[in-house]
């Protein structure tokens, strides 16, 4: 059912703001410990960029913001985030700039608490009981109607999306919903799951969405009635996989003629993350290695756009170079030389970890040909790598040597077969270099 | 593969070393210690396998004496084809040159050296004793495992070390218990950190709570602050009423003496409406004063006047009257004649003073020339004339000069005398000459005619007179010619011209002399001396007449001269009397009895313009007296005025005066101004108590405050409850000091909340937290993975060892039995390994003597189990070759530590191993070098010279 339009939806033109994923004040995952002025960097990311949003809409003058879930981190929601988040809305409302919030899985409305007394009026906070309905309006005319829910609780089975639908009235119509969309990205919590027809199904005008962390256009609608479905991708990044690299922040929603026109993502993040691998191939020594990092770091770091940058090295390839950085505190203190060298400017660039995962110069066709010990142990190596029992029984034989207390924290590795045929490759390698180790 | 020579370009010690033609077999090179065999052995390894990294310890040879770091190695193949290999430490790729010429590839490398490593190469193939020790000081199982693993492997280090390199690792990342490992320190940290992030977001959780507290907080404070200021109110009414009690005390005292002072009468009422007259009175007060002494003194002044108007008017006479006086007529005409009469009649005054002065001094100078005349005349009795006695003056001088000439001559004739005195009788000379009397006589006459002529004059006949002196003048003239004629008629006939004959003229100078005595009235033969005095005598005589004759004309002249004054005089006298009538016919005109005086009616005129001067002036004084009367009799009639309108006052004024006072204005107007004094200082004083209550009021109505707390606080203070005031002040000052107490407790109590909410809302603590924690936990699972990855690293040396010692080490340890044996000369038979019956992994080896007792390895002497490491080295390089490659053995003074019969034994089975492998062996001992040589037939001795 395509909506009716009003002449003014013909003539008027206005934009909105459209996040998600504010995931604020919330740690990073999988960083390592790092310098004072990193992790203080780190830790007023999510807020920064949440200002960064707030800037956006008085700068493009938008019409209204709207938040599709996960505004904090988890249930806890920690008293800094509440009160910047609270802020930056009240800026807004401040400027005539309606908000519409809905909470996701990791800040259902129904958990935690809240430190807000109360919301400026141009705020609302839409509930999980039922599609709530805002009216937007501009010079006292309605130009839009955003309807959303929130979660609940953290697992949201149903699909919401079906809950929606086009109402009677003029002006853009606006979805809000914190779902995974089938298709869209892989990693993620099926939570609130829909697919793409189950959006259009709605004939709404615009699907304002979160959950997933890529900014994604999942579908661009022709007109009224013809929904776009759009992930604008979390607001900052918040740990170094794949998904949270690049550029993070929110879109620009443009509407003319009662119709979206286009959709302009835009970078609000502080810091990024980068991960770059290194081939020691052809490195003769450590020094050369470090002199390609850095080089490495410096690329990042102008690929970053202005922001500092975390990155994560990964040493790949092959060459006498693995059997130096094997040796205990080689990586940690090359990783040291890096980050001091990186010194502490405003505009960072974090070297997070060195990843070792290069190989030694051994030819292990050479050794399975030799029928040495090496010849046996490869053998045997590969032989436990294709045997996934027996992947277990390694694994049982790690949780099994670890204290009690540690345990728990193994039993996850132990239980990923995949992790433990990685593992086992890099014991492999480990074992025949040690072996190669001589009297060094 | 084998070693056929080397160029050294710079390597430690080594410049520019070459050695070439080594033998396939064994070579011996021989040097002393420092000649480089050591660093020799390096240069093989490194040309072979490439320069030690700069990060490893181990020792990278830089060139000491010059020359370019590395070199070059000769190889020869399996075919006997040479190869170049050349390595530098300035580039580290090896360049390797085929027989051809062409490059070579690390494949022909890698092939050459049969697929061995350098840690092959440096276990097996290229030791040195050291490296033979450090085996020894290896413990069992990595002896086993060396044997095994480099027997089988054909690597460096065992795969014990490095399991137990791996174990080590393991145990830094986790231990069983408790402990520094890092996991477990990753776990502990992970578990405070979230302990603690509990409580920062318990903490957090709790800002409404805090924000409610706030709340109730400043609510409290707010009732606190209130009461507190209520208290601070009324202790500040209190503080007022205390402090404006004083006030209203002073204001109360005002009030009651204002009620005793005296009211004011009628009298002092109107005096005091008089003030302003009075003020302006008094201070007219010394101008009248001055007007009443300035009119006293004009007063004074015209009685003065008109005391001398009347004696002005009784100078001018009784029939003067100052009116008369003032009516004469005193025009000027009759000005000018009284100024011409009183001149000419002071002329003719002066002019009759002098003619009667004249005539005085004529009378008395003709008396006086009278009387000097008898004298004279009395005194000279002299009958002669002047002519006369100069007549017999001028004959005593001749005679003096004849008595003179007479004297000389009588000299002279006295001393021709003397001799002729009686020869020459003096004769005498007569002379005729004019009576000497003649002169004197006419001179006489002259004098008379003379002073007839003045008397003439005096009695004013012309006529006679003028006769008279012509006669008197023709007689004078006569008589001088007479005389002239005397003397100069007589000169010619004096004794002078006597002539010189002596006698005769003696005699004729005598008759001369005894004329002119007689005639002189001397003896007729005077001496000079009496001629002397006689002339002195006549001289007197001539003065003394002289002198008579002048007093005589000058009796004459000055009849005359009298005659003429008393005739002027007389005609003087006549204008006087002519004027003085003139004089009286003015001074009737002036109404002035003058008796024809000028001068007295002028001094009448004098008097006359005094009096109308005085008359003018007192005039003057009346008009001037005129305005003073008039102020003063104002100021007195205003002073009399003031008197009258005060009645009462006047009348006390006057008593206050006395009854015979005078009626003084000044003294009534001082009298009133006193009284007012009196009053005035009375009203002031009323009206500085008026003010001071009302002052007193306005102050107490300024403390107070208006409106209903002003009116009541009004009538707290008026009822004067001090004591209550006291009381109550103290009171409230305890009260007070507890509310404040209670407020400064609600304000910390606030400032400690706010502070709290503060810090909460600021507080990155929660979020430090997590990302400590996050931190933590990749740490912790980085930790983990690298356990995992050492765990399974070790588990897969471990299974391996197993399976290798259960399948592959009889072989390798046969063969080195073999050899043991032959070293040992048959000591020890065999080798064998030790196998852990429920694991079947070996355990070491044991060396079985020909006894057949079983020797641990561990427990061999250093030499013997270096000859077996050396036994199992050899062996494995057997069973390397088989399946590789012969690689040359190097080695480095191994055989020093053997007794010279397993010296020879090792050396023996050295020169068999060479039949197989190229070996080259370094020693220092020249011993050991013939050993081998003797053993080694073919062998070639190659010497290092010390000195490169």
């Amino acid at each position: 059912m395509a909506g009716s339009a009003s002449d003014s939806d013909h003539t008027r033109s206005f934009c909105f703001v459209h996040a998600a994923d504010l995931h604020l004040d919330t740690p990073f995952s999988g960083i390592h410990e790092s310098a004072p002025f990193v992790a203080e960097a780190l830790r007023e990311a999510s807020l920064a960029a949440l200002d960064a949003i707030v800037a956006l809409a008085l700068e493009r003058d938008a019409a209204f913001l709207v938040v599709a879930g996960d505004v904090y981190d988890g249930p806890e929601r920690g008293l800094r985030a509440q009160l910047r988040f609270r802020d930056g809305l009240a800026r807004l409302a401040d400027a005539g700039i309606a908000s519409v919030v809905v909470h996701g899985n990791h800040d259902p409305i129904a958990s935690g608490w809240s430190a807000v007394g109360s919301w400026p009026d141009a705020v609302t906070v839409l509930g999980h009981e039922t599609v709530g309905l805002v009216s937007i309006e501009r010079d006292g005319e309605q130009i839009a109607t955003v309807q959303g829910i929130s979660y609940a609780t953290r697992a949201v089975a149903e699909n919401l999306a079906r809950r929606f639908s086009r109402p009677d009235g003029p002006g853009l119509h606006v979805g809000l919903l914190h779902c995974n969309v089938e298709g869209a990205a892989e990693g993620y919590a099926d939570y609130s799951p829909c697919t793409l027809d189950d959006l259009r199904s709605t004939h709404l005008d615009y699907w304002a969405l979160g959950h997933v962390h890529q900014h994604r256009v999942l579908a661009e609608g022709t007109g009224p009635g013809d929904p776009w479905v759009v992930y604008p991708g979390n607001s900052q990044a918040r740990s170094p996989r794949p998904s949270e690299r690049g550029a993070k922040g929110a879109v620009v929603v443009h509407v003319a003629g009662g119709r979206v026109t286009r959709v302009e993502h835009v970078a609000c993040d502080a810091v990024r993350f980068a991960e770059r691998a290194c081939a020691i191939d052809g490195i003769a020594s450590l020094d050369d290695l470090e002199d390609r990092l850095s080089a490495l770091g410096e690329e990042a770091l102008e690929a970053a756009a202005g922001r500092s940058v975390v990155v994560r090295a990964r040493l790949v390839g092959r060459g006498g170079l693995h059997g130096e950085l094997a040796r205990p505190g080689v990586t940690d203190g090359l990783l040291a030389h890096l980050r001091d060298a990186a010194g502490h400017a405003a505009r960072f660039c974090w070297w997070d970890a060195l990843v070792d995962e290069s190989r030694s110069g051994t030819d292990l066709d050479a050794v399975r040909a030799r029928g040495d010990f090496s010849s046996d142990l490869l053998a045997l190596a590969e032989s436990l790598a294709g045997d996934d029992a027996a992947l277990d029984a390694l694994g049982s034989e790690l949780v099994g040597g670890v204290p009690r207390l540690l345990a728990r924290d193994v039993h996850a590795l132990a239980g990923d077969t995949d992790a433990l045929r990685a593992l086992l490759e890099e014991a492999t390698h480990l074992a025949l270099d040690e072996l190669g180790a001589g009297e060094q | 593969m084998r070693i056929s020579g080397w160029r050294v370009d710079g390597y430690g010690v080594l410049c520019d070393h070459r050695v070439t033609g080594l033998p396939p077999g064994v070579a011996v090179l021989l040097g002393p210690n420092e000649a480089g065999k050591s660093t020799l052995l390096d240069f093989v390894r490194s040309v072979l396998f490439g320069f030690p990294d700069r990060r490893h310890s181990q020792p990278q040879h830089l060139p000491l004496a010059g020359g370019r770091h590395g070199g070059a190695l000769e190889l020869l193949d399996e075919d006997g084809q040479p190869w170049l290999l050349e390595r530098h430490g300035d580039s580290r790729a090896a360049v390797l040159t085929a027989p051809d010429g062409a490059a070579g590839t690390d494949d022909d490398l890698r092939r050459l050296l049969g697929g061995a490593d350098v840690e092959l190469f440096r276990t097996v193939f290229a030791f040195g004793l050291g490296e033979l020790a450090t085996l020894r000081l290896l413990d069992r199982d990595e002896v086993r495992d060396l044997v095994f693993s480099a027997g089988i492997l054909g690597a460096g280090r065992s795969a014990s070390r490095a399991a137990k390199v791996l174990a080590e690792r393991q145990a830094a990342l986790v231990r069983p218990r408790q402990g520094d490992a890092t996991a477990n320190k990753l776990h502990a940290r992970l578990a405070e950190l979230e302990s603690e992030l509990r409580a920062a977001r318990a903490e957090a959780e709790r800002y409404p709570e805090h924000v409610r507290a706030l709340e109730r907080v400043v609510s409290a404070g707010a009732a606190a602050r209130a009461d507190a200021g209520r208290l601070r109110r009324r202790a500040g009414e209190i503080a007022t009423l205390e402090r404006s009690w004083p006030v209203l005390v002073a204001r109360n005292d005002a009030l009651e003496q204002l009620r005793a002072l005296p009211a004011l009468d009628t009298d002092a009422a109107a005096l005091l409406d008089r003030e302003p007259a009075l003020q302006l009175l008094a201070k007219q007060r010394s101008g009248h004063a001055a007007r009443v002494e300035q009119r006293a003194g004009l007063a004074r002044e015209r009685a003065e006047i008109d005391d001398a108007l009347r004696r002005q008017l009784d100078e001018l006479g009784h029939s003067a009257t100052l009116r008369s006086v003032l009516d004469a007529v005193y025009g000027p005409d009759e000005r000018g004649r009284l100024a011409s009469l009183t001149r000419r009649s002071a002329e003719l005054a002066a002019k009759s003073d002098a003619a009667a002065g004249h005539v005085e001094d004529w009378e008395a100078e003709r008396r006086g020339r009278q009387h000097r005349l008898g004298a004279s005349a009395e005194a000279a009795a002299e009958a002669r004339s002047v002519a006369q006695l100069e007549e017999a003056l001028r004959s005593l001088a001749e005679l003096r000069q004849l008595v003179a000439e007479r004297d000389r001559l009588a000299a002279e004739r006295s001393a021709n005398e003397h001799a002729e005195r009686l020869a020459r009788l003096a004769t005498g000379a007569t002379g005729r000459s004019l009576p000497a009397f003649v002169p004197t006589l006419l001179a006489l006459l002259a004098l008379a005619v003379a002073g007839t002529a003045a008397s003439a004059r005096r009695s004013d006949g012309a006529a006679p007179t003028a006769v008279l002196a012509a006669t008197a003048a023709v007689l004078a003239v006569l008589a001088v010619r007479s005389s002239r004629q005397g003397r100069g008629g007589g000169a010619s006939d004096d004794g002078l011209d006597v002539p010189a004959a002596g006698a005769v003229d003696l005699e004729r100078i005598v008759v001369r002399v005894a004329d002119g005595a007689r005639a002189a009235g001397l003896p007729a033969a005077p001496s000079s001396v009496e001629v002397e005095a006689a002339a002195r005598r006549v001289e007197g005589a001539l003065t003394g007449k002289r002198h008579s004759e002048q007093l005589a004309h000058d009796v004459e002249e000055a009849s005359a001269m009298l005659d003429e004054a008393r005739r002027q005089l007389a005609g003087l006298l006549d204008g006087q009397a002519e004027l003085a009538k003139e004089v009286a016919v003015l001074g009737t005109a002036f109404g002035v009895d003058c008796d024809g005086d000028a001068h007295a009616l002028a001094d009448a005129v004098t008097a006359v313009e005094e009096i109308r001067a005085l008359a003018r002036r007192r005039a003057s004084i009346t008009a001037g007296m005129a305005p003073l009367d008039d102020a003063i009799g104002q100021f007195a009639a205003e002073v009399a005025e003031v008197a009258r309108e005060l009645g009462g006052t006047a009348g006390r004024a006057r008593a206050e005066g006395g009854p015979t006072a005078p009626p003084d204005v000044l003294e009534i107007l001082d009298i009133a101004g006193r009284r007012l004094d009196d009053l005035l200082a009375i009203e002031d004083r009323r009206r500085s108590l008026e003010a001071t209550a009302a002052e007193r009021d306005t102050e107490i109505d300024r403390s107070l405050g208006s409106g209903a707390d002003g009116e009541r606080l009004r009538a707290e203070l008026e009822s004067g409850d001090v004591v209550a005031w006291s009381a109550e002040r103290v009171e409230l000052a305890e009260r007070i000091e507890r509310a404040d107490a209670t407020r400064e407790e609600l304000l910390r109590a606030q400032h400690d909340a706010e502070r709290d909410i503060a810090q909460l809302e600021r507080s990155a603590r929660v979020a430090e937290l997590e990302a400590s924690r996050g931190a933590c936990a990749a740490e912790l699972g980085t930790a983990l993975e690298q356990y995992a990855v050492l765990t399974f690293a070790r588990s897969l040396l471990s299974r391996t060892l197993a399976l290798y010692e259960r399948e592959r080490q009889p072989a390798v340890v046969a063969s080195a039995s073999t050899l043991f044996a032959a070293v040992t000369e048959d000591r020890y038979v065999r080798l064998v390994a030790r196998v852990d019956p429920e694991t079947g992994r070996s355990q070491g080896l044991e060396a079985i003597s020909a006894s057949g007792a079983r020797v641990d390895a561990g427990d061999l002497s250093r030499g013997t189990a270096e000859q077996l490491y050396l036994c199992l080295r050899l062996a494995l390089a057997d069973s390397f070759a088989a399946r590789a490659a012969a690689l040359p053995f190097v080695l480095d003074d191994v055989l020093v530590n053997f007794d010279p019969t397993r010296a020879r034994a090792v050396a023996r089975v050295v020169a068999d191993i060479g039949r197989r492998h190229q070996v080259l062996a370094f020693t220092c001992h020249p011993h050991v070098a013939e050993m081998l040589m003797s053993a080694a037939p073919d062998a070639r001795l190659v010497e290092l010279d010390q000195s490169r």
